[in-house]
């Protein structure tokens, strides 16, 4: 993660005219969306939902896929980066072939948790969200970088329909609406994830394809409002509670929603214009907004599961929302060409807009620092 | 009959029970119908039998934490051990009434 972190901030001071080239990374430049999903959300999503397979104790094969997928997928993404650096198409076709295959292990992890629990609405939008990820593996064997917006949506599909179905799992049981709403949910997913395969693999007019993104994000749209509608009632009577931990979890991903009706909308806007400007409020409005916001939600639950120890809930503070909210605001001011001497001082403070996350992400950490062990037992993995 | 010692610790581990909650739900575990079992023998030591509202999940470890820690405050508690199950699945059938209602499911 602090690698995809550190290329993104150089990259981005560089887009921004703030000159300083670390040698050892700009070489890696071009590679920060493929570190950022295959090295670090990949594998986190997945061991959280390893760590379900050892508790449900489920068969030799689900075992096997839950032992494998995660070291596939880095060992991948490092021949990639290797093959990348060194000018060498074996390694990235191979490191390509490795993580597909890493990618498919844990699709039938996540089909072993939906026969054991009998959960199949929320698992099959988590199954789901993985095809455009290996999508994007499969092409990255002839080419590994993203070029364009249907290659950055199957990369960040993986994250945003994986949490919505996350979301639809809680809401199974906050919500009475899941039984009617929920079908449309996954239908959209669905139509979601066609629409973006289609336009990554195939070629199409410009115009046709500025529709066919447009109908993506809209309806990705609507099933993230949906999503947000099904546990709002939830959301709003965990928000009002006296413990710290719930009021924190319950603001972050209410914000969290935000981010990603903010990002659709901006998708809407990108695909009627012409491609530029807004490209990049998209990517960060629902990578850094939404997905970051929910990561720093589940943070504190999840990392005990994996370390063995327990944050401490009087050290969980608003602070790492508010710095990406701000890293945010900046990053896409700067995208939008206001001209004069705003522009100057905007770029510049879009340039450096990365280090906030930098920071936002080490002030959460800092909560590790004052933690304790769980009681009587280590990490679960 | 239990003996009044181990009614009226049942009774006050409940009540430690019902300071823990979900991250998420605006229920303690015991209004959400997450203890399947508690038993306290004359030494103090705590046996509880619990699930998750997500088989697979992984708040599991967390929530077994947060159990053990309220079951510890009590007086006269020396040790916890707790069961994470998953036989029967956990429904909302099992919330309470006040839950349901508030939730509207």
């Amino acid at each position: 993660m602090f690698l995809a972190v550190l290329i993104g901030i150089f990259r981005l001071m560089n887009l921004h005219s703030i000159n300083i080239y670390p040698i050892f990374l700009t070489a890696l430049y071009q590679l920060h969306p493929n570190i950022m999903v295959y090295g670090f959300l990949a594998p986190i999503v997945m061991t959280e939902r390893l760590v379900g397979m050892k508790t449900l104790h489920t068969g030799r094969i689900y075992s096997l896929s839950a032992t494998l997928m995660v070291p596939a997928t880095l060992i991948g993404l490092i021949l990639q980066i290797g093959g990348f650096v060194s000018e060498q198409p074996v390694l990235i076709s191979a490191g390509g072939g490795i993580i597909f295959l890493g990618l498919i292990l844990f699709i039938i992890l996540m089909f072993g948790l939906s026969m054991k629990t009998g959960l199949k609405l929320p698992f099959y939008l988590m199954i789901l969200s993985v095809i455009p990820v290996a999508d994007f593996a499969l092409l990255s064997v002839r080419s590994i970088e993203v070029d364009g917006m249907p290659d950055s949506l199957l990369l960040m599909l993986f994250p945003i329909l994986f949490i919505l179905g996350e979301r639809v799992e809680l809401s199974r049981f906050v919500s009475g609406n899941l039984e009617r709403y929920g079908k449309y949910v996954l239908s959209l997913g669905i139509l979601v994830v066609l629409l973006t395969v289609m336009l990554a693999n195939f070629q199409f007019s410009m115009n046709l394809s500025m529709m066919i993104s447009l109908v993506t994000f809209a309806l990705l749209f609507v099933a993230g409002g949906l999503t947000m509608f099904l546990e709002a009632k939830n959301l709003i009577h965990v928000s009002r509670s006296t413990s710290p931990l719930q009021k924190y979890v319950s603001k972050h991903v209410m914000v969290a929603y935000a981010w990603l009706m903010v990002g659709c909308a901006f998708g809407v806007a990108y695909s009627i214009q012409a491609p530029g400007f807004i490209y990049d409020a998209v990517i960060h409005s629902l990578m850094v907004g939404y997905v970051g916001s929910m990561l720093l939600a589940h943070g504190p639950v999840i990392l005990p599961t994996v370390t063995g120890r327990k944050i401490n809930q009087s050290t969980l503070t608003l602070i790492p929302l508010i710095l990406i909210l701000v890293s945010n605001v900046f990053r896409i001011s700067g995208d939008f060409q206001l001209g004069g001497v705003i522009q100057a001082i905007v770029s510049f403070a879009s340039g450096i807009s990365g280090w906030l996350v930098l920071v936002a992400v080490l002030v959460f950490l800092r909560s590790l620092v004052f933690s304790k062990p769980l009681i009587q037992s280590g990490p679960v993995l | 009959m239990p003996a009044p010692q181990d009614e009226e610790m049942t009774r006050k581990l409940l009540e430690a029970l019902k300071t823990c909650y979900d991250p998420e739900i605006p229920f303690n575990i015991v209004d959400l119908g997450l203890i399947y079992g508690l038993d306290v023998d004359k030494y103090g030591n705590v046996k509880i039998r619990m699930t998750v509202t997500s088989p697979g999940c992984p708040v599991g470890p967390w929530l077994i934490d947060e159990v053990k820690n309220a079951c510890l405050s009590v007086p006269g508690v020396k040790r916890v051990d707790v069961d994470l199950v998953f036989e029967p699945l956990w429904t909302p059938r099992r919330m309470s009434e006040e839950a349901h209602r508030i939730l509207g499911i």
